[in-house]
């Protein structure tokens, strides 16, 4: 099969581009969640698949960087493999929302 | 300290419809919700079930924010070898049979679960918005008293409802739930596609009017290895001004097909099929979550229990989604009106404790919450890993419609057979299994009604 856009395109800062306007947010302080220094295998599973594209990977290692599109779905606390995760929610009033308008 | 009977915590539709039978009652209940208003973080399709809504509130939906009355619905098969061919699919019609059966409603969740708990406040129920619950308070039997929110407020209740969504706070400090994992969830994301409704109406419309001078709409599914891996589907539910655009894949088929959710929601919306049915609209606002996909009453489920000393999960916190389609709302609304009836009867007789709720959890297994996730696992196996279902269904089909359409022109006998044909195919895979005649039934019953 063929394939029509490359994965790179969906991925990091490209990703974070394509939503920054379409995401509505009430600004968090963006430390509910963190890479557990030293825990992290450096897989990239939570860089390639955070719908928000919040990770970055420096020297290998990842890093939650970009809490301005968080979705607070879980899941780099679910798909990461090392238990490197520290995850809650963004404080009550904050975060994502879905506006219709 | 004010001590409430309840204390709910997450006012979605489960929690306010908990919430509602409780109060009715004349229990004494507070909601809590980490949001701003009830609904605004939700990522659903949103198609919500009047006929179980009624069971909550009988005079539905008399004011409530509706959207569209949904009608039917189409579902495409895009088989293997014909993925990106504008004409390479089979679709499959069909149109619910009753109301009563099935009442199926889209609507914005920001401004229904709003509705819904304003209704639930409006008979006497407690609600503070924008506090996030971090744990639960025990005495020194461990049995839950009441919660406490991050800035250490406390909260005291008889019995605590744990209504708090697919990553449950809640559930996992009682004790009752692990943080399930890559298997167990779907990572769904949203667009809601601005379109005008008069092509909104031409695209999707049913041509069966409803009494707002609307007509009603038809949903739209999609089962494409190019859209969604064949690990999922992606779906269209149309509103008024908008079209939800929607695609949920298990996080383990991501990992295995090395793509991510956004590249197959751009294959979905730039798909020849799908392409022409977007076009003169644009994205409005995106948004993305996890969904449940756990079989909590299987003998691997990872629900450990959905009830313990003063506590009871309701919802996609206890896991109750679909196990085929990922949709929770029935699911959580029915769970919270059992719950509520179980929490009238312990609070009356004085004793919340595990003992007294656990007919809670008796009671939700052999009932529809029960026997839908039962039956549906059964059927989203056979779809997805048992000599690959999906496949098979797509190709046959595919098959049957070409043949369809060749006769289209010819005499009525020969479309009469290739209709018998079809339908020799469906009862082949109805043979199968249980659940195949369930997935199949409606539309033998189409296909019949055609031949008359």
């Amino acid at each position: 099969m063929k394939e029509k856009f490359p994965a790179e395109e969906f991925e990091g800062a490209k990703l974070r581009e394509k939503l920054k306007d379409l995401v509505e947010m009430i600004p968090t302080k963006g430390d509910n969640i963190k890479v557990i220094e030293g825990k992290c295998g450096g897989c990239k599973l939570c860089f390639k698949h955070c719908p928000g594209g919040c990770f970055e990977m420096i020297d290998g290692k990842a890093k939650y960087s970009h809490p301005e599109l968080c979705f607070e779905c879980g899941a780099c606390l679910i798909l990461c493999p090392t238990g490197a995760i520290d995850w809650t929610y963004p404080e009550g009033g904050t975060g994502v929302i879905l506006r219709y308008t | 300290m004010t001590k409430y009977d309840c204390i709910v915590v997450g006012a979605g539709p489960g929690g306010s419809a908990f919430s509602k039978i409780a109060v009715e009652n004349g229990l004494k209940v507070l909601m809590l919700e980490r949001a701003r208003t009830p609904g605004e973080k939700n990522t659903s399709g949103s198609t919500i079930w009047g006929n179980i809504a009624r069971t909550i509130h009988p005079d539905f939906p008399a004011d409530a924010p509706i959207e569209r009355q949904v009608d039917g619905g189409r579902l495409y098969f895009v088989p293997e070898g014909k993925e990106w061919e504008a004409g390479g699919y089979s679709m499959l019609g069909f149109s619910h049979p009753s109301k009563k059966v099935c009442d199926p409603l889209n609507v914005y969740r920001n401004v229904f679960d709003k509705w819904w708990a304003e209704q639930t406040v409006a008979i006497g129920a407690e609600l503070k918005t924008q506090t996030l619950v971090t744990g639960v308070l025990r005495d020194s039997t461990g049995k839950i008293i009441g919660v406490i929110d991050e800035k250490g407020e406390k909260y005291e209740s008889e019995i605590v409802i744990g209504a708090d969504g697919v990553l449950s706070i809640i559930g996992r400090m009682a004790g009752l739930r692990p943080m399930w994992g890559s298997h167990e969830n779907c990572l769904c994301c949203k667009i809601d596609w601005e379109l005008d409704q008069k092509l909104i109406d031409e695209r999707f419309g049913s041509s069966i009017e409803h009494n707002n001078d609307d007509i009603g709409v038809l949903l739209e599914i999609y089962f494409a290895q190019p859209m969604a891996g064949n690990a999922g589907y992606f779906w269209i539910f149309p509103d008024r001004g908008s079209l939800a655009l929607g695609l949920g894949i298990v996080m383990n088929d991501l990992i295995r097909l090395e793509h991510n959710i956004w590249w197959y929601m751009w294959n979905s919306i730039n798909h020849p099929i799908v392409q022409p049915k977007l076009k003169g609209g644009k994205p409005r606002s995106y948004i993305a979550h996890s969904i449940p996909l756990t079989n909590p009453v299987g003998p691997n489920g990872t629900l450990f229990k959905s009830y313990g000393d003063g506590i009871m999960l309701i919802g996609d916190a206890a896991g109750f989604t679909c196990p085929i389609d990922g949709a929770g709302w029935c699911g959580a609304v029915s769970a919270g009106k059992i719950a509520a009836e179980i929490a009238i009867r312990a609070i009356e007789s004085g004793d919340t404790s595990a003992a007294s709720l656990q007919r809670y959890e008796r009671k939700w297994v052999e009932g529809d919450v029960g026997k839908n996730l039962k039956m549906g696992k059964e059927m989203a196996d056979w779809l997805t890993h048992e000599s690959g279902g999906i496949n098979v269904l797509a190709d046959q089909l595919t098959n049957d419609m070409a043949s369809l359409m060749e006769h289209e022109t010819s005499h009525e006998e020969s479309m009469g057979g290739t209709l018998t044909r079809t339908i020799r195919h469906a009862q082949e895979w109805m043979a199968l299994s249980k659940p195949m005649r369930m997935f199949l039934g409606p539309y033998l019953q189409l296909f019949s009604s055609l031949m008359r």
